[in-house]
């Protein structure tokens, strides 16, 4: 490793974003500590989320400014080679901060019956800063700390009803396995940092490039599909033996692959994919709705970029344990997906599995790591962002009248009885929303799954889109379901609904109107999902990949 | 031949000891005292590695901090560990296959890496010392210095950003509102359980 000190050469200054998130958080906790403390009883929770909401989208236009959106795919280092910025940085570190953005001016208007006081929106500021410090960091150090702010976050966001059992036990279920999650993370980077020597991703697009077949035709690149679909199950006898394909220098690197293992697993379990998923039903549940709206939708982002900068790192020589492994744990995530979620009567819980479900997509595709599938993963990753921005703030409008005459925390679907006849405009925006998720034809959702099969086939993981779209079939059945709950319910008499104001419903019509935006124009972030994933290429001068 | 990492075994032993004995143990004082060894053993081991430092920054840490706030908990709030077994056989069998899967595919091919011993510094064995050097040499916590402070300078500062996020959480879990006005809730006052 190259320890130069290069902390003050302000050429490569490409922070900007976070140093102003940083300093505004700062500022902010001052100036509350110095208000309240004089002025007993006041209620700020709505400034301070709607002046977050300014924050970040005034970083959204930073982020826009620097240098960083090119057509050239030039990046660099910055900071003492911690922080990369190039093209992938800097898109997801728009996104998150818009959809951020949204977020808070959506949390704004749900604190004035709720015990969530200022600290909440402190911490998720802070969380939102780990955030993009994930997408934007070169070195795993600086990655395990930003993991470990956001978890802190939601281990203390989990268990903020303190008044409420169940809501602290999820907190410490989270914590626990959190934390060994945040174990297994650090095991398996020291392991790569004791084979490799350097925990830096820039040193690992040194060491791991070969570029004996930068040259080639496209014949070989047909040839490595057929390779990783011949070893779709081969997963222990490759781990044990010397690696088939490449004879070279890594030949006895088992060290290498156990740490790459180790690193994976823990951002499955953090992200709640299948054989993981286990603790996040619990913890969506008992969450107070707006904490739950946040992991699901938003810490899910980051997580996913973190994969896809790992994965691109060591792709050339470890492909084979990143393919089988997205390929099993994304299978058994759809699977567990749509089946478990088929008796759901609570909607946080079903809005988990759904979480599940998607995630499993999103993996699925990243097994077969060519061009078109990563460009499927990520744009599947932002509509599923979109709609579940929508469906959470219905989801959280319904609640707070449900809190408001029966002091419960916790939303059943019989809360959303005939919502159609009391408000259409809200029980169409679900439809949407719920349509779009499960995949049918004029909704987004649909071109966006479309495309994560329709590169499964070209890979010919045959089976494995069956099953997929089997259990798409399965999902759908549940979202039907919903939407039967909010138009075609035989009662007479419908629950009572709070009457919204023009601020709340702005956002809604917004969203809403993306939505049906995309389904007129699906191009339309295709362009940025598609620069995204070529700058991922260029670093590495693998254009056979391609 | 003396082999020069014995003693390297020995501390590996009760290291691994100490860890079983804080998960098995049905009285929790006990467990207490088993993870405080495990710490002091793994201080020990960083010692034989020359890191002084770091070593007794551990124990005053690790020992003199955190477990004396798990002694504070576990003597406030009553631990009942009796039934700690009653399920044992039911997860016995996935127990031990889990870690039969662990211990033969994983854990075999990582030890070969780890075999050689590079450490041929024990005092039977003769070792060449160049004094000059080492006058001039930086130590330890020297070097800490120089590298925690200018090359990690952005995660030292997102450490401190975690310490105060730590510090906000724990002052609202803590704080103590005396509630002035008490309201109806005609919901609990119906229902019964």
């Amino acid at each position: 490793m190259n320890m130069t000190i290069n902390i003050l050469s302000l050429n490569n200054f490409s922070v900007y974003a976070e140093y102003f998130i940083v300093v505004s958080i700062i500022y902010i906790l001052i100036m509350i500590i110095l208000i309240i403390n004089n002025i007993p009883g006041l209620f700020i929770q709505t400034a301070i989320s709607e002046a977050f909401a300014t924050i970040l989208f005034l970083s959204c236009i930073l982020i826009l400014n620097e240098n960083q959106f090119k057509i050239t795919n030039e990046y660099f280092y910055s900071l003492n080679t911690h922080i990369l910025s190039d093209n992938v940085s800097a898109i997801s570190k728009f996104i998150l901060c818009f959809c951020s953005f949204i977020f808070f001016i959506i949390a704004s208007e749900f604190f004035k019956k709720s015990v969530l006081t200022f600290e909440f929106i402190i911490l998720l500021f802070f969380a939102i800063l780990g955030l993009i410090f994930i997408c934007s960091s070169g070195d795993f150090v600086l990655i395990f700390l930003s993991i470990e702010l956001v978890s802190l976050v939601s281990y203390l966001i989990t268990g903020f009803r303190k008044k409420s059992i169940r809501s602290v036990e999820s907190s410490i279920k989270y914590l626990i396995i959190g934390a060994i999650a945040s174990s297994l993370f650090v095991l398996g980077v020291s392991f790569i940092y004791l084979f490799t020597g350097s925990f830096l991703i820039s040193d690992y697009t040194i060491l791991f490039l070969d570029l004996t077949y930068s040259f080639c035709t496209k014949k070989l690149f047909v040839a490595n599909i057929e390779i990783i679909d011949y070893k779709f199950l081969s997963v222990f006898e490759n781990l044990i033996n010397v690696s088939a394909f490449n004879h070279n220098i890594f030949s006895n690197s088992f060290l290498i692959e156990i740490g790459l293992f180790l690193v994976f697993i823990s951002i499955f379990i953090k992200l709640s994919l299948a054989p993981f998923h286990l603790w996040s039903l619990d913890v969506y549940e008992n969450a107070p709705t707006l904490a739950t709206f946040f992991f699901s939708a938003i810490t899910k982002f980051s997580f996913v970029i973190f994969l896809f900068r790992v994965s691109i790192s060591f792709i050339q020589y470890y492909y084979y344990i990143i393919t089988n492994m997205c390929l099993i744990v994304g299978l058994t995530s759809i699977l567990i997906g749509s089946f478990g979620n088929l008796q759901q009567k609570k909607v946080k819980t079903f809005m988990a599995y759904s979480s599940i479900n998607h995630m499993g997509f999103v993996i699925l595709s990243l097994s077969i790591f060519k061009n078109v599938s990563l460009v499927a993963s990520m744009y599947y990753l932002i509509v599923y962002m979109l709609t579940n921005l929508l469906i959470w703030y219905v989801i959280l409008l319904i609640s707070e009248m449900k809190k408001k005459y029966q002091f419960k925390n916790s939303i059943n679907f019989s809360d959303f009885l005939l919502l159609n006849n009391s408000n259409p405009v809200l029980a169409f925006g679900l439809l949407i929303g719920f349509l779009s998720s499960s995949g049918l034809p004029p909704f987004i959702g649909f071109f966006s799954k479309f495309q994560i099969l329709f590169v499964l086939i070209q890979a010919k993981f045959y089976i494995v889109a069956l099953t997929a779209v089997l259990c798409s079939v399965v999902s759908t059945f549940y979202y039907i379901r919903v939407i039967k709950i909010l138009y075609f319910e035989n009662i007479f008499i419908g629950k009572l609904y709070e009457p919204i104001n023009t601020n709340k419903i702005l956002i809604f019509c917004l969203l809403f109107f993306s939505l049906i935006f995309l389904l007129i124009k699906p191009n339309f972030l295709y362009l940025v999902v598609y620069y995204f994933v070529i700058q991922f290429y260029s670093e590495l001068n693998i254009y056979y990949l391609l | 031949m003396m082999k020069n990492n014995i003693f390297i075994n020995i501390v590996y032993f009760f290291i691994v000891l100490s860890s079983v004995f804080v998960i098995i143990s049905s009285n929790a004082i006990y467990a207490l005292f088993f993870l405080v060894l495990s710490f002091i053993f793994s201080s020990i081991l960083l010692i034989l590695l020359e890191c002084e430092f770091l070593a007794l920054l551990i124990i005053i840490i690790y020992v003199g901090a955190i477990s004396v706030l798990f002694l504070f908990l576990i003597m406030m709030i009553d631990f009942k560990m009796k039934n700690y077994y009653r399920h044992l056989m039911i997860y016995l069998f996935s127990g031990f296959f889990y870690l039969s899967l662990i211990y033969f595919l994983v854990l075999d091919h990582a030890i070969i890496n780890f075999k050689t011993c590079y450490d041929n510094k024990f005092f039977t064995s003769n070792f060449y010392i160049n004094w000059v050097s080492l006058q001039n040499s930086i130590y330890e916590a020297e070097s800490y210095s120089l590298i925690l402070y200018s090359f990690f300078v952005l995660q030292f500062l997102l450490i401190g950003l975690i310490l105060l996020v730590v510090l906000i959480g724990a002052v609202y879990f803590i704080n103590f509102h005396v509630k002035t006005s008490k309201s109806q809730i005609t919901v609990k006052q119906i229902a019964c359980f």
